[in-house]
């Protein structure tokens, strides 16, 4: 009869510490809001059953409004995060420094569907010029444990990782200008507990943000995700040839591929997305295959065709684990394009994820995230 | 005065304990944190009332049991989310023991919520039939039943716990 109860303590004792008491009083704060008429609040109380917020097309998510400040902690786990040039048109060769305003900085939605804005968070580069137009922004990146958010830091001229529930802010050893930030910009990578951070540009490093240490990845090759505990390093070269970066070398997997997976909870698997085509720079045939691969061993472990429905999806990017078997994909909305959505005027840019089975190519939709917007930016966790 | 005086302390003192309740009832650690949390909020609200002549913890843990399986009812009924079982890691070792908690995590998944609910009640926070009946709403007869069905069910889907569940009696009248 004890060990019943023993394996069901040892699964209990697997429960990750939490820190709930301020964000308690805060929900039912705005909960004793709504009750006084405050129908945003009423949504709030609506979206905390859900662990992502859904918003529809042209829904929730209000274009050019000034939400409140993050707080310094307290914050629930972070559903998305974009900038949208406060709703307004942008043109890179004439208004850009227009956008110096509080409407234009990165706004954080929580999972129970609050929006902050944050300051600290460099977004919109005011002195864009048409030759780097393609770089508009400061980076914002979401763990995929939604739990903590790295950023640029203007004033400590660092990237930074913040933790939304305590409010720890971490900066990295590294200095970085905001005038190299607008010419060469950086991709910015987290691990799924958001405790390494990998910096990618000419140069590649990944930094353990609590202690400090910092990890040069060898010349040639970027970081492109960050199992938990910092290893293993999948990193790319510049023909998007994957390797593993462990004990200070880099070795090849023998494989390419642009959209990665991060890696699975067991450090092991690792899910790539297959089958794009270029001829003279034009792509010829899109993704249609999701791949698996043991990185201890480079072994393929499965590969999968889309089925129809999968093939529909644009512009795919791959994100986390869903499950054992479904990697998180994200395509571009329905909506998102310039002829669509646009009954007031303005379009409905966003992002739609996907639980993709590596065994089968079937998709299952998750969550749409939209927002009504001429340009801007959108950062899903894990993505 | 304050209207969550001496909440925030209730709940530092008690979340760790409620958080591993929680966890076994999802088996999912976001949808764990999100249930207590959503719970706590309720807490909040009601604790001027509570904190002079409730019993909070007991109010958690009721509402942790009812808000889970009406969660899991309309989360099925929508399919934008699912729980799922943790992570297995092939290649593992088969002899190491970690690997029946798997499977009973797996299995503990496949069970309805109801059914989970009733084996953390009695088997985890040790709760007698009574007690349970008393959290659940319903009868000592119908948590008899649920306990015979979930044991049950757990053999069919996990046949190599039949060791682990032999000696469980559905019927034990624990403390």
């Amino acid at each position: 009869m004890t060990r019943f109860r023993d394996e069901l303590r040892l699964i209990a004792a697997q429960a990750p510490e939490v820190d709930l008491a301020e964000r308690a009083v805060r929900g039912a704060r705005r909960k004793k809001a709504a009750t006084f008429g405050s129908a945003v609040a009423s949504l709030v109380a609506t979206a905390l059953t859900a662990t992502v917020l859904i918003t529809a097309p042209g829904g929730a998510t209000m274009s050019g409004k000034i939400a409140d400040v993050l707080p310094a902690s307290g914050v629930d786990p972070a559903a998305y995060a974009y900038y949208d040039f406060c709703g307004r048109r942008w043109d890179p060769r004439k208004n850009t420094r227009t956008f110096d305003k509080e409407c234009a900085q990165w706004r954080l939605v929580t999972s129970t569907g609050e929006s902050f804005r944050m300051p600290e968070a460099l977004s919109v580069y005011t002195e864009q010029t048409p030759g780097n137009y393609m770089n508009t922004g400061g980076p914002v990146q979401i763990s995929s444990d939604r739990k903590r958010v790295a950023y640029y830091s203007e004033k400590d001229q660092r990237f930074a990782v913040r933790d939304l529930a305590d409010g720890r802010i971490w900066l990295t050893p590294q200095t970085v200008t905001r005038e190299t930030m607008v010419k060469n910009g950086m991709m910015l990578v987290l691990s799924p507990d958001g405790r390494f951070l990998g910096l990618a540009r000419q140069t590649s490093s990944v930094v353990d943000m609590e202690s400090g240490q910092v990890t040069e990845i060898p010349e040639g090759w970027h970081v492109q995700r960050i199992g938990n505990g910092g290893s293993p390093v999948v990193v790319s070269d510049d023909k998007d040839r994957l390797g593993i970066f462990d004990g200070g070398k880099v070795t090849p997997l023998g494989k390419s591929a642009q959209e990665v997976s991060e890696l699975s909870a067991d450090g092991r698997t690792l899910a790539y997305l297959d089958g794009k085509e270029f001829k003279d720079h034009f792509m010829t045939h899109d993704f249609d295959t999701i791949v698996t691969l043991d990185v201890t061993t480079g072994e393929i472990l499965s590969k999968a065709k889309f089925t129809d429905a999968s093939k529909k999806l644009r512009g795919l990017r791959i994100g986390g684990w869903q499950s054992p078997t479904e990697v998180m994909i994200s395509a571009v909305a329905d909506s998102g394009s310039w002829g669509e959505g646009k009954e007031d005027g303005v379009p409905t840019l966003g992002q739609v994820t996907y639980a993709l089975d590596v065994n089968t190519g079937q998709v299952r939709k998750l969550a749409e995230y939209t927002y009504k917007a001429w340009s801007g930016s959108l950062s899903l966790p894990g993505f | 005065m304050d209207p969550y005086e001496g909440f925030r302390e209730f709940v530092r003192g008690r979340q760790h304990a409620l958080m591993r309740t929680a966890y076994l009832l999802t088996g999912d650690a976001p949808q764990a944190e999100d249930l207590l949390q959503t719970v706590l909020m309720r807490t909040a609200r009601h604790w001027r009332k509570l904190a002079r002549d409730g019993n909070p913890e007991a109010y958690v843990r009721r509402g942790l049991v009812n808000e889970h399986i009406s969660w899991r009812r309309r989360r099925r009924a929508t399919e934008t989310l699912t729980a799922h079982p943790p992570e297995t890691e092939p290649g593992a070792d088969p002899r190491d023991e970690s690997l029946h908690r798997m499977a009973l995590q797996r299995a503990l998944m496949r069970l309805t919520p109801r059914q989970r609910a009733v084996l953390v009640l009695r088997y985890y926070e040790d709760r007698s039939i009574d007690e349970t009946a008393d959290l659940l709403g319903c009868s000592p007869g119908t948590v008899k039943s649920q306990t015979n069905h979930a044991l049950g069910r757990l053999r069919a889907l996990a046949p190599e716990l039949a060791e682990l569940l032999h000696d469980v009696d559905p019927e034990e009248a624990h403390r």
